[in-house]
Formats: structure tokens, sequence, C-alpha cells
């Protein structure tokens, strides 16, 4: 089972609907698919999934095992069958991270090719306890962003955050790239200042997986998805280099582990 | 005099006839993976307490060993008013149903397994128990509307 992290550090750039577009990609593609929602604090895997409520949770009393719920051909895992979609989550972190811990390892899914999981957003305690509970058992991150300056800002620091856990990354998904116009011309209706994601990918030396418009038109969407389906078994996953920054942190953390051994 | 979480942990222990037919209704194998288990609620405030519980074939039981406690439960004495004025389904004050208090971090459960051992007890009180709790929720919120009324006139 190749394990996929749907990830970004910046909210709203369409984790959620990338996972579930890319699982449905992968089915069609004729492959086992598993959706897990790991975004504790707002779990919306069900509704992007087309359902009006989370389904009630099935539980394998003997194994004490969290059961998924299929729809569609695809298996889907979300914490709102737990709680329901409406009361705040106010669990203070070694809480949030034990039930992380629980979805990723107390899960009973059947045989899958691919499990993806959708991430919450930002670097917190919660995010990389995350990185380190599945370090070693996972196939790659695929990065989601839109094409903006202030997106292209928080894809750097992201990229930065991947290096220092040393994921592997499989590339990148623009998302929302681009609007089609009934004439099918591209355009930017976008205040922002639009960035190109493609230039980001080639100085950080990860590949762009694909753009995705901002369409109603789903079979649009499901053709950008089917293409990137198409080559997800082919894909390496890279390590990537550590920036001139990340390498001066280790050197001076390094030197304070010496200095503080000295003072022993 | 009982305090409002003696009662409620009475009452739970009362029905033993009930807690043998959710047993009886399980398949074998499920049935012989719960028997066994023990759990702590642990109330706290004036009108709480603390209570060990063991399940056995013939029924919940009180436990006087603390050892091999599968799961704590833990929420002040307003979280468990809060909760029996919720089953108790009053027309001005919805109260806090169990699951909210959990996610609001008024309730918590402890445990190896959180998720999956809190969702197996939310399922079994919401399937079994509250319900049947609907008469003692009621009394304990008229005896503490009645206590309050004591208060101020005094």
């Amino acid at each position: 089972m190749r394990r996929i992290i749907i990830s970004a550090l910046k909210g709203g750039t369409g984790k959620t609907t990338t996972t579930v577009n890319l699982g449905k990609a992968l089915h069609r593609a004729g492959h086992k698919v598993g959706l897990l929602d790991v975004d504790a604090t707002a779990p919306t895997l069900y509704k992007a999934l087309g359902l009006a409520e989370a389904p009630q949770w099935d539980l394998d009393s003997v194994a004490a095992n969290l059961l998924p719920f299929k729809i569609d051909g695809l298996y889907a895992l979300t914490l709102a069958s737990h709680y329901g979609e409406s009361p705040a989550v106010l669990w203070d972190e070694p809480t949030l991270i034990r039930a992380m811990r629980e979805l990723i390892h107390d899960v009973q899914w059947p045989e899958l090719d691919y499990l993806i999981l959708d991430s919450p957003p930002s670097s917190s305690g919660f995010m990389q306890a995350l990185y380190d509970a599945v370090a070693g058992d996972v196939y790659g991150v695929v990065l989601v962003f839109q094409p903006t300056d202030i997106a292209v800002a928080d894809l750097v620091r992201t990229l930065d955050f991947i290096k220092i856990k040393r994921v592997p990354v499989l590339g990148l998904i623009a998302n929302m790239a681009y609007c089609i116009a009934p004439s099918g011309k591209q355009f930017w209706p976008f205040i922002s200042p639009k960035a190109e994601l493609g230039e980001v990918c080639e100085e950080n030396g990860i590949p762009l997986l694909g753009e995705i418009p901002l369409t109603s038109a789903q079979n649009m969407i499901d053709a950008g998805f089917d293409r990137i389906a198409s080559f997800m078994d082919d894909i390496k996953p890279l390590i990537l280099k550590d920036s001139m920054l990340t390498k001066l942190y280790k050197a001076i953390a390094k030197r304070a582990v010496k200095t503080a051994i000295r003072r022993l | 005099m009982d305090t409002i979480a003696e009662k409620v942990f009475n009452f739970i222990l009362e029905d033993k006839l009930l807690h043998q037919n959710i047993l009886r209704e399980l398949p074998a194998d499920k049935r012989s993976a719960v028997t066994g288990r023990k759990g702590r609620l642990i109330v706290t405030g004036p009108e709480g307490g603390s209570f060990m519980m063991r399940l056995t074939p013939l029924g919940i039981f009180r436990e006087d060993n603390d050892k091999d406690i599968r799961n704590e439960i833990l929420m002040t004495d307003d979280t468990l008013i809060g909760i029996l004025v919720w089953i108790a389904k009053l027309p001005n004050n919805p109260g806090i149903s169990p699951r909210a208090a959990y996610v609001n971090g008024f309730l918590k459960i402890s445990g190896e397994s959180v998720l999956y051992d809190a969702e197996e007890i939310f399922n079994a009180m919401e399937k079994h128990a509250f319900a049947k709790m609907q008469p003692i929720a009621r009394d304990a919120v008229a005896g503490m509307k009645q206590q309050k009324g004591a208060e101020s006139a005094s």
C-alpha cells in the first residue's frame, strides 16, 4: 500500500478536493484506493465525497479497530463520523496527536494500492507528529497550491518543512490554476497577482504534476486528475536537498550539542 | 445523601437484565473481547465521585481493584449536569450532548485506543442508556432546581 500525504501549510488550497479527485482518478485507473481524513479540527472529506453527513463508524470490537466506509468504489474514514460536523474541536495537542496516530495505525483497511491522507494546514506540532508518524512508511507528499504570490510564499515554507522532515515528495499540483471563459479561453480573474508555480518547481527541483482549472465542469477536473493518475505509478519520489538555511541550522545545532557535551 | 454522580452510577449498575441482553446480542468473539473490561468514571466537584466498574457475563458490576483499568472517563459535575439536562430533553435548556462535551474538551476519555473506545462507549450509551436515563435525568434536574430555590429563599 502506497501512502500519499496531500499537504500544504496554507489553508484553502483545495487539499480535500484534491484528495477526493485524485482518489477517484486512481480508482478509475483500476487501483484500490482509501482516503483518510486526518484534519482533526475541520474534517470535511465526507462533504467533498458528496455526502450530507459522515457515515457512522463501524467498529471491529475484537481487534479494537476502526473500519472505513465505502462510497463509489472508494474506502474512506473521517473523524467527522466520530464527533459530527458542528462542535468545535478543542482537544489539546497531545489528544489530537494520539487520535491522529490511532487513525494512521489502527484502521482496518482492505488491501489497498493507495491510501491518500488529507492533512490539515499549518506546521503545528500536530503536523510535525503526522509526518513523524508516517516517516519511513510514506510513498510521498503531493503539494497543492494556487498560483498566487501569497501562496508561493507559503509554498516555499512548506518545502522547507518537508526538507527538514526528509519526507519524499512526488510533486506539486497547481490547483485553481486558471478559469475558463465560455469561449474556451483561459483567464485569471483574481485580485492576487498570478505566480508561475512551474518556475518555483524548477527552482526547487520538484515536478509540476498538473494544473487544475477552477471550473464547475467536473469533466475538465477529472481529465486533469486522470492525467496525473496515469503516471502516478511511475513517479520516483525524491528527498529534497537541504536548503542553505537548513544546512546552517543543522550546523548550529551540531555545534550547540558539541559545546553542551564539552561543558558536562 | 448520594451525589448526582452516585445516583447516575447506581442507575447504570441497576439493570442487569439489560446488560445481559446487550451482551447476548453481540457475536461470540466480540462478546468475549468485551467481557472482563474495566473502566472508571471520575466526576469532580461536590456532586461527583469516583467509581470503578467491570463488565461480566452477568452484567456491569462495581469494581474495587483498579488493576487493568482500560478506560477512564473524567468530567466535572457541571458537565455531568449539562449532560443530564441534554438527556432530560428540557424545552428551554438544550444542555450538552456527551459527544459535544467530549469534543469541546469538557469530558475526557483516557485509554490506549481512545477514538475506538470513545466511539464504543458513546454508541452503547446512545443505543441502550440515554432513553432509559430520562427519568433519573429529569429527577436530578428537578432536584437541583428545588435546591437552588431553597438556597435563594434562605
